[in-house]
């Protein structure tokens, strides 16, 4: 498979907290990695640095020439005087597309579309950045606590319009939640902090 | 509906107008005491003279020569400040090389200005000019303020989905500089008018509002020195709640549809 982003014994630091001590890994297409770990442990340190919002104090990362990142960063970064389908629409290559209203309608908030995002509760606001990040064309796909301030059950709606945008991209999926993965299979999962590798 | 709902309204307004009616109240007990219109006019001998003056065209051609000018010095002091604001974020040299050109107009004293352009311009255009000295700095340095705090997460976000320049200024900046921009104009707009004003009563350009005050404080008309100071304060509030409204509007104009 055609790794994507490559790891290269990568050290990273913060505040003299080394929260990355030579890792190394190659985030293939096709594959689904979830990222684990104790607060602080450097898991969103770990999504930043694949696609170079951080650099490595050591080491090496190694990027396909092209290759296109989507992000639901762990904030939302929403522009919040847009609309949730105009923050979609962002990023979407055909401005003229009805993907945003589709991909809202699918999550559920099909209804708030033409809201302006402040307007938006924390619940709805997140699935706003989770459609943006589908929406968007990319080969890897860093999720970060993606469902976060999501109840029961919106979970499990929101984890199937999820599953078939996974398909053929590198997906890092950051998670304190282990239900998270079991809807999932033939994924791989890296703990961060400890040193272990699931 | 209760009683109380129904004069909720009218209690608003007393509780807004209270204190301004206990003041006048004052200024009507001193002027009464005093007995010298000279010196002290009474509110009430104020109101008639301005009722007096507004019912000649003077008036209104006054007010509206010195409207205009000082109007179009806040507009420009919006433009240029805005522009100039956008440039120096893109360019350090540029905001360094402004940074003294708008320190010295905000230490500089204004009546500094008024003498100093009065040398360089026709006395007509002077207001606008002082005008616009006064705007511009505030205008200028809350835009350039909001563009430098600028959240740095947006502009992680921005550039991960790779938005275009403009989508950049559209999604991340405007939001970020619209607040502030209106914040702006409604401070910068009490500046100007009234520094206007003052270039006004120092320069004497012919039938303006600055004209009048000077005459009426060279013949010791003091209750027409207080008509046209109560005019300026009508007309400042006025002209204070038109353009708020209308900058509101544009700016949310702009969010929906930028």
């Amino acid at each position: 498979m055609e790794a994507l982003v490559t790891f290269n014994g990568v050290v990273k630091s913060f505040a003299g907290n080394r929260v990355l001590d030579g890792f190394s890994h190659a985030f293939a297409r096709g594959t689904l990695t979830f990222i684990e770990g104790p607060s602080g442990a450097g898991k969103t340190t770990l999504l930043r640095l694949a696609c170079g919002l951080e650099t490595p104090d050591r080491g090496s990362i190694d990027r396909l020439a092209g290759v296109r990142f989507s992000y639901v960063f762990q904030e939302d970064r929403l522009c919040e005087n847009l609309s949730a389908a105009a923050n979609v629409r962002l990023v979407c290559p055909d401005r003229g597309s009805r993907l945003p209203e589709r991909l809202l309608e699918r999550l559920g908030i099909g209804d708030r579309a033409a809201t302006a995002v402040k307007k938006l509760s924390g619940g709805e606001k997140r699935r706003v950045a989770l459609a943006r990040a589908l929406a968007a064309p990319s080969d890897v796909l860093l999720l970060d606590e993606p469902l976060t301030g999501l109840d029961g059950e919106t979970r499990s709606e929101v984890l199937e319009v999820v599953r078939p945008h996974l398909a053929g991209k590198a997906v890092l999926w950051v998670t304190h939640d282990k239900d998270e993965r079991s809807s999932f299979e033939g994924y791989e999962v890296i703990v961060v902090g400890s040193r272990d590798r699931g | 509906m209760s009683r109380r709902t129904q004069l909720g309204p009218a209690l608003d307004l007393a509780g807004r107008l209270w204190p301004a009616l206990v003041w006048i109240a004052v200024w009507a007990f001193a002027a009464h005491l005093l007995d010298q219109p000279v010196l002290l006019p009474s509110p009430l001998e104020a109101v008639e003279r301005l009722g007096v003056l507004a019912t000649g065209a003077e008036f209104w051609a006054s007010v509206a020569r010195s409207l205009i000018r000082i109007a179009l010095g806040f507009t420009f002091a919006c433009l240029l400040g805005l522009a100039l604001a956008a440039l120096s974020f893109a360019s350090a040299p540029v905001r360094r090389l402004l940074a003294p050109v708008v320190g010295a107009i905000k230490a500089a004293p204004v009546a500094s200005f008024i003498i100093l352009v009065l040398v360089w311009v026709p006395s007509k255009d002077l207001s606008l000019i002082i005008s616009f000295l006064m705007g511009f700095p505030i205008m200028y340095t809350n835009v350039l303020a909001a563009l430098r705090a600028t959240d740095a997460g947006m502009l992680e976000m921005a550039r991960i989905f790779g938005l275009s320049t403009l989508d950049r200024i559209r999604s991340v900046y405007l939001s970020q500089v619209l607040p502030s921009f209106e914040a702006a104009c409604s401070l910068a707009l009490g500046f100007c008018w009234k520094a206007g004003i003052a270039a006004e009563v120092i320069g004497l350009p012919d039938h303006t509002i600055g004209d009048h005050l000077h005459a009426a404080k060279i013949y010791l008309d003091t209750p027409s020195l207080f008509a046209w100071t109560l005019a300026i304060i009508v007309l400042s509030i006025l002209i204070e709640k038109t353009v708020r409204l209308l900058i509101s509007r544009a700016v949310s104009y702009v969010e929906a549809h930028a």
